[in-house]
């Protein structure tokens, strides 16, 4: 399988690059963080507001994981023996988002830490919630992925694919800050529809609504295919 | 193995290719020839299926490399012109992500991985960085990836540029050496390079392709005339005129390089037409020494340099008429 051939590259680039790292680590802090001003300050056992607070690194921490994905590749011109290889885009494509996707997952695993620390201490979070939780930051890490990876589609600038995921990141939050100024309805609807940690409460409320589901799959999908067309017609140019 | 089919390719400016057909047998050495920006990358970039050409035809081994790409790009190997590498795989990871990305089978892999540091004399930096490599070790690695999967065809764009002379001369000769069981296509502007290695050239000039010939025939058959250099002893006044009167001679050009009391010209001929030994009477009239009477072929620049200006005198003339 072509996607597992391209994943393993880029695992190694993931794990051997200083900023990929960096993320890993910012994850770890942030996590550790917000943990204890938020559980332990409030003794209440729900990881819950972790989430919620991992959100904000994840603006900064997906394009900076999925800025290289692509537009490295064009940089260096990997892609004209990478795209003339047997491989399909969309392998391409797919494989580099498992590969943000693997290391993303080894990144989330000091909350099991944490999780774990919990119960050390006597706390006892019910594990419906932890659970469903996980899976929704896993769907919302996919997203994230996929944009950084739609960005890193469209330039060669590596600047520019982590400014452009992070501005669009940014956009699916923006329903969540109090507006000042008046909005027109279809505006506050669609921003109210596009935002993103809306759609994880459920989730770490125990509940996965379908509706989340199709929002989090859905919207992955179309960005990965998106990215997979760019890698294509830039080609062509 | 190679098709072109009235490939056209414009990228909104004046570059890109306007109708370049060709086709290369099994087994055949091929020097795609011209200056830069004539449209090499690009004929090359689409046989490879990295770019699909505005109209006309590619075809790899049979395979339709828009319609059959995946087909078509497993019988290639391509190294392109900025040999591109990843600088924090080793050769040998390296060389093992090309054999994965081109179906070779995992049994095989190895084995296929050693053959190709060998061929390419990599031995020494296997475990190296691909970053860390000097120029002529890059440019043997990315051979080294083209030729991986051992394909029947390869493609190399401008294989030697940057390389200093000896590793030049050792890139030749591997290409000659690959060259006994595939077919290769190899771009370059640099003549002496195409003439060391292949048995046929195509010209490319400003997007079309201008000649098609085998190079002894482009040089033999070229311009319709042949040269004759001579340097003259104690050459008389007369001696130029003399020569011009010869049956066949075309005109006579005094070249620089004179030494001691030796003059020296270039006589053009008609095709067909030995000179030399009319030429040596004229000298001997005067009571000169010929010192040398030399038949020279054309060397390939000025071939080339000939069919570019003949493109441009008749686009020019084409674009009056018009």
């Amino acid at each position: 399988m072509k996607v597992w051939v391209v994943l393993r590259r880029e695992l190694i680039g993931h794990f051997l690059s200083p900023i990929a790292w960096v993320v890993a680590v910012m994850f770890a802090i942030a996590s550790a963080f917000f943990f204890e001003i938020h559980t332990l300050g409030r003794t209440v056992a729900s990881l819950g507001s972790v989430y919620e607070s991992t959100w904000w690194v994840f603006i900064v921490a997906f394009p900076a994981l999925t800025m290289g994905t692509l537009a490295a590749e064009f940089r260096n011109g990997t892609i004209e023996t990478l795209a003339t290889d047997p491989v399909r885009d969309g392998d391409i494509v797919l494989g580099k988002f498992f590969g943000v996707m693997a290391f993303f997952v080894v990144s989330l695993l000091p909350l099991l830490f944490f999780w774990g620390l919990l119960r050390w201490a006597g706390g006892n979070p019910d594990p419906g919630p932890l659970l469903s939780g996980l899976f929704g930051m896993l769907l919302a890490g996919g997203l994230c992925a996929a944009i950084g990876i739609f960005s890193s589609s469209i330039t060669s600038n590596q600047t520019i694919a982590f400014g452009v995921a992070f501005l669009m990141l940014l956009v699916l939050r923006l329903s969540d800050i109090p507006q000042p100024i008046e909005l027109p309805t279809w505006l506050r609807v669609t921003l109210d529809y596009i935002d993103l940690p809306a759609h994880l409460r459920g989730f770490y409320r125990g509940r996965i609504a379908l509706d989340d589901l199709i929002y989090f799959l859905s919207s992955t999908a179309l960005f990965l295919f998106l990215s997979t067309r760019f890698l294509e017609s830039r080609r062509w140019a | 193995m190679i098709e072109a089919i009235h490939l056209k390719k414009s990228y909104g400016n004046a570059r890109g290719i306007r109708d370049i057909t060709f086709s290369i047998a099994r087994g055949e050495v091929v020097g795609l020839l011209g200056p830069n920006g004539a449209g090499k990358s690009t004929t090359i970039r689409i046989l490879t299926g990295y770019m699909p050409a505005d109209s006309g035809t590619a075809k790899i081994a049979g395979f339709d490399t828009l319609t059959h790409s995946i087909q078509a790009r497993r019988h290639v190997g391509y190294l392109p012109e900025s040999v591109p590498l990843y600088p924090e795989l080793r050769v040998e990871e390296y060389l093992r992500y090309r054999a994965d990305l081109k179906d070779v089978p995992r049994r095989e892999r190895s084995s296929r991985v050693d053959q190709a540091i060998e061929r390419c004399q990599l031995t020494p930096v296997r475990k190296r960085l691909a970053g860390h490599l000097s120029k002529g070790y890059r440019q043997r690695l990315g051979l080294a990836g083209a030729l991986v999967a051992n394909p029947p065809v390869l493609i190399l764009d401008e294989p030697t540029v940057g390389l200093d002379p000896t590793q030049v001369f050792e890139m030749r000769s591997l290409v000659r050496e690959l060259s006994v069981d595939r077919t290769i296509l190899v771009s370059s502007h640099i003549l002496p390079e195409i003439e060391a290695v292949c048995s046929r050239v195509l010209v490319v000039n400003d997007g079309r392709l201008v000649a098609d010939d085998s190079i002894h025939r482009l040089l033999s058959g070229f311009g319709d005339r042949s040269r004759v250099r001579i340097a003259v002893r104690r050459a008389d006044a007369e001696l130029e005129p003399r020569l011009r009167g010869i049956d066949g001679v075309e005109e006579v050009v005094q070249e620089a390089g004179a030494e001691g009391g030796d003059r020296r010209w270039r006589v053009e001929v008609r095709a067909g037409v030995d000179a030399r030994e009319a030429i040596h009477a004229a000298i001997l009239t005067g009571g000169g020494v010929p010192v040398e009477i030399v038949s020279v072929r054309a060397s390939l620049e000025e071939v080339f340099g000939s069919l570019v200006r003949h493109e441009a005198v008749s686009s020019a003339s084409g674009a009056g008429a018009a």
